[in-house]
């Protein structure tokens, strides 16, 4: 029997092995299947295996029985793993997507092939001069990962056939506040006053300075990307990708682009796609990325809690402790210039959610 | 009953976090639920002095700010509607006992807050009537009412934030 760390419906090496076996029409061997933490919005095992007497590994995604924690679909993450798989962004090899079969009780799945890797790097938090180092070039790496993925041709991947396109550049924050703010509005517990206020401060001072249109990744940095010998080499969980400002993206490292210098970060980044970014639009991003996590925590975790749907206790702590933390830092910052009110909460937003809990692979 | 709820939560959540928790390994499942429960022990070990009655004393706090808000609104024809709604909020919004449950205040709060929604959209929508100068004065006086409130169970979050949820 397989060592299996279970989550409240965790699946046994014995099952995937026989999925896995009638899915790959060879017999498969479990030798080992983890799931990956942390990790809430849906459920991630690496499946260590043997097919047909040799060794392989896959990398096994699955919505939670309460269905997954963002509002975009499985699906919809395999879709784009599909279209990246043909591109120069590297991923690992997607395999298939099933839903309603007779597999973890029908819930949605997709499984890749495994890259060999971590999601952290031995030695990132060293106080030291190869710590440092370490950080230096793994930012850089990052920044330059982004940059490639916000300057991808993604028209010619058909990205558009099922992610909603900004009208113009100009126009690409106000697409994602319309998507979100119904999403807000559609799923919301109970009325917060100060979410509405925030919402009309900022739409107020939405930036239109958009360079182009990119394919926007969503959560990424430490804790999400495949890394080996200090480089990323391969990027994972697109769950929330979509089309618009690539700016988005610099604001959802979940802290790894404040690992090194964020200035510089933001600046070399600047660098690669060929346009600065503005403080304006980096501080909007930052206000932003805040509601999304809300939106999510509220509409997805915490209803899904009361409701029943949902029973990780997690689910509980941040859609109560961590929905109220924002609300009070967007209270605070509600009618100030918004640069001046991210310089007041750069010390909470730039703090990585992983940063002291010993993230792995 | 002695001790009391807090010394209790506060009991467990002590015992969790340096009896449990130093036993398991940071980056597993089992140690991320006990942080969650942990979390929210510490938020509760507030929240079980501090909500009843901040509840009762905000909730009395807000019928004055909608009537005094509403008052200043009555040359507002869109804001007149809110009136009316606001006479009616008050004759429902009532206790059934002089202690109210924590149940009943968090239902009461419940609808005020969806009124202070309301009037949060009213002004907005109507800003170019009001003019600028009327509105952002409004606008303060709406910030302030929601910032107070939200100092004020900030000893119920802060209590927790030390402690990861995940």
């Amino acid at each position: 029997m397989a060592d299996i760390e279970r989550s409240e419906a965790a699946l046994t090496a014995e099952s995937v092995a026989d999925y896995f076996s009638a899915r790959l029409g060879s017999s498969v061997t479990v030798r080992n299947l983890r799931q990956t933490f942390p990790g809430l919005s849906r459920e991630t095992y690496l499946v260590d295996a043997e097919v047909a007497g040799e060794s392989r590994g896959f990398v096994l995604r699955v919505d939670p029985p309460s269905g997954g924690g963002t509002p975009t679909s499985l699906r919809h993450e395999w879709e784009v793993y599909r279209r990246l798989w043909t591109s120069p962004i590297p991923v690992a090899e997607p395999l298939w997507f099933a839903e309603g079969v007779d597999f973890a009780e029908g819930r949605a799945h997709m499984v890749r092939d495994l890259v060999a890797g971590g999601t952290t790097l031995p030695g990132l938090t060293a106080a030291t001069a190869e710590g440092a180092r370490l950080r230096h070039v793994a930012v850089r790496n990052h920044v330059e990962m982004l940059a490639e993925v916000h300057r991808l041709d993604w028209a010619a991947y058909g990205f558009d056939e099922f992610i909603p396109v900004p009208a113009s550049p100009d126009d690409a924050l106000r697409l994602e506040f319309d998507i979100w703010k119904d999403l807000w509005l559609a799923g919301r517990t109970e009325p917060h006053p100060v979410i509405t206020e925030a919402l009309y401060w900022l739409e107020e001072n939405m930036p239109r300075d958009t360079p182009f249109i990119s394919l926007v990744k969503g959560n990424n940095g430490i804790g999400e990307e495949i890394w080996r010998d200090g480089r990323i080499v391969a990027m994972s969980d697109w769950e929330l990708a979509s089309l618009g400002d690539g700016v988005l993206d610099l604001a959802f490292s979940q802290g790894t682009l404040a690992l090194d210098d964020f200035g510089a970060a933001v600046r070399y980044y600047g660098e690669c796609v060929g346009h600065e970014v503005s403080p304006r639009r980096l501080a909007w991003a930052m206000f932003w990325i805040m509601f999304k996590a809300l939106v999510c925590l509220n509409t997805l975790f915490l209803r899904n809690y009361i409701a029943g749907a949902d029973s990780r206790i997690a689910s509980a702590a941040f859609g109560v402790i961590s929905v109220r933390q924002y609300e009070r830092q967007l209270a605070m910052s509600i009618g100030k210039d918004l640069e001046a009110a991210l310089h007041d909460l750069a010390a909470q937003t730039t703090r990585s959610t992983y940063a002291s809990i010993g993230a792995t692979s | 009953m002695k001790p009391s709820s807090q010394a209790l939560l506060g009991g467990i959540a002590d015992t969790v976090e340096t009896q449990v928790l130093p036993e398991l390994e940071a980056s597993t499942w089992t140690a991320s639920r006990l942080r969650s429960c942990l979390a929210l022990l510490r938020h509760l070990e507030q929240r079980v002095v501090m909500e009843g009655p901040l509840l009762y004393r905000e909730n009395a706090e807000l019928e004055v700010f909608f009537g005094e808000l509403l008052e200043d609104l009555k040359d507002v024809r869109e804001a007149l509607p809110l009136r009316d709604e606001l006479e009616v909020l008050r004759s429902t919004c009532t206790y059934s006992e002089a202690y109210p449950a924590v149940e009943e205040l968090a239902s009461v709060n419940a609808r005020y807050l969806e009124f202070l929604d309301r009037i949060i959209i009213m002004l907005h929508e109507n800003r170019a009537a009001l003019g600028e100068a009327r509105f952002e004065e409004l606008r303060g006086r709406v910030m302030d009412r929601i910032r107070e409130a939200k100092q004020r169970e900030a000893p119920m979050i802060d209590a927790a934030s030390g402690y990861s949820p995940i």
